[in-house]
């Protein structure tokens, strides 16, 4: 009982191997894989319960998977009152890690595709583990095209990795901000626009290699707001709706479907979800 | 007992002044043999649902806050509220005007005579069974009990307990209409204290006796809220202090033990102190029984006794609590 | 099924040799204001079985209000509570809408992850049913398909013949324990089935009312929309939360953290109701359930409809405890037939 694979409930202590800033708001915390889960498959898309220990547990996303150097990197945003204690965490302290759950993205089923990732803000979170995997098994996609919106310039996060992600064989990378602004000479505007025929930045894949999406996904997270003009812009351009996959939050407690707190019709975040098609989210309740 | 005559005459004044945009709170029949439900009423064809008798035990001004705070966001209220009720409700009502909680130009304030309420649980006592329908004639309760056979109550064998102290049904100076005609049931004897002469009021009681009232009883909460959430006092809804564990109150916890169900109710008494109108609503909804109204009444009446305020009466008077004039002596 | 008569007489005997294997007993009995209630009980005497079923259902007994889950100490992380829960205990005199209901949380709990908890104090309990005789005015379990004298679902299950009671050995467990009260049992006769059924007819005479929910199974779901319907209802609830802490199947809880000292403490759960206000609440303030039409609605369908498409069942038993607990006098009978004419017309 002691056990922890017996008991879901037993965050496991892990220690903080580096702690650093992304934006203002968000932290990105490299944590040493506990040894039970070295063996075990973490899909992208899935989540930890992660427990600021003493004040609380929050469900975040894995944001990278380094199987060979058994870590695992998280980004917290500075939001409520757990998170603010994960940001007073340095260096070699101790967390609780609980997990993996959820259902991940099947990337598995993404051969031969052309992945089109979407993030809008903090929603490349959970993309980048998606990315990373692509670059770990190059021969599991055709190839992916990058296309993050960021709120504004010092909004931006993982700016090292994107500089890199530029310069990968089979990989695009676009990004925009939401306003103009003195010094920026790329795109602005929402990132919905990259779903526009009209734009003159819009999508690759979707617009001159796939067009009539034989063979492609569209991979989306982001803030509720963006979702709205994401799914308009959609639905102007035929995407199936089957193919069309996103990451859904709400408030979590348990992590394993017994507390009641995440479900949303008659499926819970933490077990049929966090991913879920756009097919699927048309049927369930709008309580999330 | 209620009379139909009441309840008839209620209804017809209703169908005059309804407008539409108006919302009616009354009672209704629900389902459940020997309860009445309160029922909110937009359209005029629902007002014949309503059905006023001694059963009807709710205290409808509970419903009144949520109309004017900003939160409820899918309530809008264009026209006015016409609120029935018995003059121990009416007095919530006046307390919550006087409070500045509601205004008191969109409310329609309709009392009716009351000569006691009961509740279905009371009845159950009486019979020591389960019944399938009740119905109220002459003066009595006519109790179908399971297998059939029927059984008829005097209406003051199974009166609530707050409706024996006659103090507590005093009418409030502020109404819009008011409906006498009780018929055939005894008086409550306007001079009796029963409720209000108990051994903890008169502060008979030493510290560990008033402990060990505080722990037997506070011992069997559950923290259902339930008697938070009826109390038309409480008017902080989904603002609540106890809802807000890790903002406010850290040393009050979710956990449900003894320290922690003191902790909840003491912060009740004292908050709800100077406007409760010990309507006893509280204690009828406890799930566990508790005594409620014993602890109620004793720091509505120190209240009472410190600052001469009597809640409920006029909606006019300000509580001293909330209020400072200059020059006021400092408390 | 293996069947036995028990003498009513020797009830006190079968507890003695019952409490040899199962040290604690649970039984409705009367507490200090004549209600019935589910407790630890010492003797027969205390047993009641001939009132409404106590209001408080016995899901805590396996389900606890506040459970500590483990301690934490911050230098060295979180010990899990040793669930020591060794104890072997008997709950005597459970109906069948508790049974079922048992039934359900043993499902639900054991469901993909396994909880522990749950799990540790199910293996130690005996479920011994009884045959019921005094339906409430609010029961209503023959409309959630539910006989008052089934014993699926329990380890043995008792009927009033009379003088004696039907002993049935039901489960894998009950039958073997049987061996242990040989003494006592004699022989069940053929009759005694028949004492069943027409215990079931005039118990189901008693009941109010019995709506017929077949038509409308697994269609609950097409009523989400019609907000006039819930607001009837949701506009005189006052989100108290007392129909799901007294509702067998209600197993909603909140997890926290609790300090005892600047190092060290606990985490516990307890009972959440998905009526609070802040059930759903995000940390960003966005709050998916913020009105009372959609908790009460979500209560509605989680019971009629997620259920079903979850794990294949209805999770209400028709116990009536939420129409007895609530303060304003809902009646989730007459939510169930304004669906019924929604649907249907």
């Amino acid at each position: 009982m002691d056990n922890f694979q017996d008991n879901q409930y037993i965050p496991f202590p892990s220690v903080l191997l580096d702690v650093r800033e992304e934006n203002k708001t968000i932290k990105r915390f490299l944590v040493q894989l506990p040894d039970h889960l070295r063996q075990q498959k973490i899909i992208p898309g899935q989540f930890f319960q992660l427990s600021a220990i003493g004040y609380g547990e929050i469900p975040i996303s894995v944001s990278d998977f380094d199987p060979e150097a058994g870590t695992i990197m998280f980004c917290i945003a500075n939001t409520g009152s757990i998170t603010t204690k994960f940001h007073q965490l340095s260096k070699d302290q101790l967390i609780g890690l609980r997990g993996p759950f959820g259902n991940g993205f099947p990337v598995t089923s993404f051969l031969g595709k052309n992945i089109v990732l979407l993030a809008g803000g903090i929603g490349l979170v959970p993309l980048r583990s998606v990315v990373s995997y692509f670059f770990r098994n190059p021969d599991a996609f055709n190839k992916i095209e990058i296309l993050y919106g960021a709120k504004s310039t010092s909004d931006i996060i993982f700016r090292n990795e994107i500089k890199q992600w530029r310069l990968k064989p089979k990989t695009s990378f676009k990004m925009t901000i939401d306003n103009p602004e003195k010094g920026w000479s790329g795109n602005t505007g929402f990132v919905s626009n990259f779903l526009l025929s009209s734009y003159s930045e819009k999508s690759e894949i979707l617009f001159a290699e796939d067009p009539e999406f034989k063979n492609t996904k569209v991979l989306v997270v982001g803030p509720p707001a963006m979702y709205k003009s994401v799914f308009n812009a959609l639905s102007d351009i035929h995407f199936p709706d089957k193919e069309v996959l996103l990451s859904l939050e709400n408030r979590m407690k348990c992590g394993i479907g017994k507390c009641g707190h995440c479900n949303c019709g008659s499926k819970y975040v933490c077990l049929d979800g966090p991913i879920f098609s756009w097919f699927e989210l048309k049927n369930l309740p709008k309580e999330y | 007992m209620i009379s139909e005559k009441i309840s008839q005459q209620v209804k017809n004044l209703i169908q005059q002044e309804f407008k539409t945009g108006d919302v009616i709170l009354s009672y209704q029949d629900s389902g459940t043999p020997g309860v009445m439900t309160p029922i909110f009423i937009h359209s005029k064809e629902d007002i014949g649902k309503i059905l006023i008798n001694s059963l009807c035990v709710n205290n409808l001004a509970v419903y009144l806050s949520s109309f004017f705070q900003s939160e409820y966001k899918d309530i809008k209220q264009k026209g006015r509220i016409i609120i029935t009720a018995k003059p121990c409700d009416a007095k919530s009502v006046v307390q919550m005007i006087s409070d500045e909680q509601i205004p008191n130009e969109k409310i329609l304030l309709i009392v009716f005579e009351c000569d006691g309420v009961t509740t279905s649980r009371l009845i159950k006592e009486k019979v020591n069974q389960e019944f399938s329908k009740i119905d109220i004639k002459d003066g009595k309760y006519i109790v179908t009990l399971q297998d059939k056979q029927s059984q008829s109550i005097q209406a003051e064998e199974v009166r609530v307990s707050k409706c024996k102290d006659g103090s507590l049904c005093d009418l409030p100076t502020y109404y819009d209409y008011y409906f006498v005609g009780t018929e055939k049931s005894s008086k409550i004897d306007q001079h009796s204290k029963v409720m209000t002469e108990t051994p903890l009021l008169q502060e008979r009681l030493s510290r560990t006796e008033f402990k060990k009232i505080v722990d037997t009883e506070l011992e069997k909460c559950i923290r259902c809220y339930a008697c938070r959430n009826i109390c038309p006092a409480c008017f902080c809804s989904e603002k609540c202090i106890i809802d807000k564990p890790k903002l406010a109150v850290p040393f009050l916890d979710k956990e449900v033990n003894l320290a922690n169900n003191i902790l909840f109710h003491m912060i009740r008494f004292n908050h709800v102190a100077p406007n409760c109108t010990e309507c006893g609503e509280c204690e009828r909804v406890c799930p566990q029984e508790i005594k409620l109204s014993i602890f109620y009444h004793y720091f509505n009446r120190l209240v009472k006794k410190e600052f001469g305020f009597v809640s409920g009466k006029s909606d006019l008077e300000r509580q001293k609590l909330l209020n400072y004039r200059l020059g006021e002596e400092l408390v | 099924m293996e069947k036995n008569r028990l003498n009513k007489k020797d009830l006190g005997n079968f507890l003695t040799i019952l409490k040899k294997h199962y040290s604690n007993i649970i039984s409705p009995g009367l507490d200090d204001k004549n209600s019935p209630v589910f407790r630890l009980i010492n003797s027969a005497q205390e047993i009641v079985l001939d009132k409404i079923t106590p209001i408080k259902p016995p899901k805590e007994f396996l389900f606890p209000q506040s459970e500590e889950l483990m301690t934490y100490d911050k230098n060295d992380s979180y010990t899990p509570t040793r669930i020591v829960e060794k104890t072997k205990f008997a709950i005597f005199g459970a109906r069948p809408c508790d049974i079922k209901a048992i039934e359900y949380n043993n499902l639900f709990f054991g469901n993909k992850f396994n909880d522990p908890y749950y799990q540790s104090k199910r293996e130690n309990l005996l479920l011994i049913g009884i045959s019921c005789e005094f339906p409430s005015s609010s029961c209503f379990c023959t409309t959630m398909g539910i006989s008052p004298v089934e014993s699926s679902g329990s380890d043995l299950f008792l009927t009033n013949l009379g003088t004696d009671y039907l002993v049935e050995w039901v489960s894998d467990i009950g039958k073997a324990i049987q061996q242990f009260f040989a003494e006592i049992l004699t022989e069940a006769k053929p009759e005694d089935e028949k004492m069943k059924i027409k215990i079931e007819e005039t118990t189901r005479s008693k009941l109010v009312e019995e709506i017929n929910l077949t038509e409308i199974k697994g269609k609950i779901i097409q009523t989400y929309d019609k907000e006039d319907l819930w607001k009837n209802y949701s506009e005189v609830c006052i989100a108290c939360g007392a129909c799901t802490f007294n509702c067998p199947t209600c197993t909603c809880f909140d997890v926290q953290e609790k300090m005892e000292s600047l190092e060290n403490g606990t985490r516990y759960r307890t009972w959440d109701s998905c009526q609070f206000y802040d059930f759903c609440l995000h940390a960003s303030g966005h709050n998916p359930r913020g009105t009372k039409m959609q908790r009460l609605r979500q209560r509605i369908l989680h019971k009629y409809q997620y259920s079903i498409d979850q794990l294949n069942q209805w999770s209400c038993t028709g116990c009536g405890r939420c129409i007895r607990s609530c303060p304003v006098g809902i009646n989730t009978r007459s939510i169930l037939k304004d669906i019924k004419e929604e649907l249907h017309g």
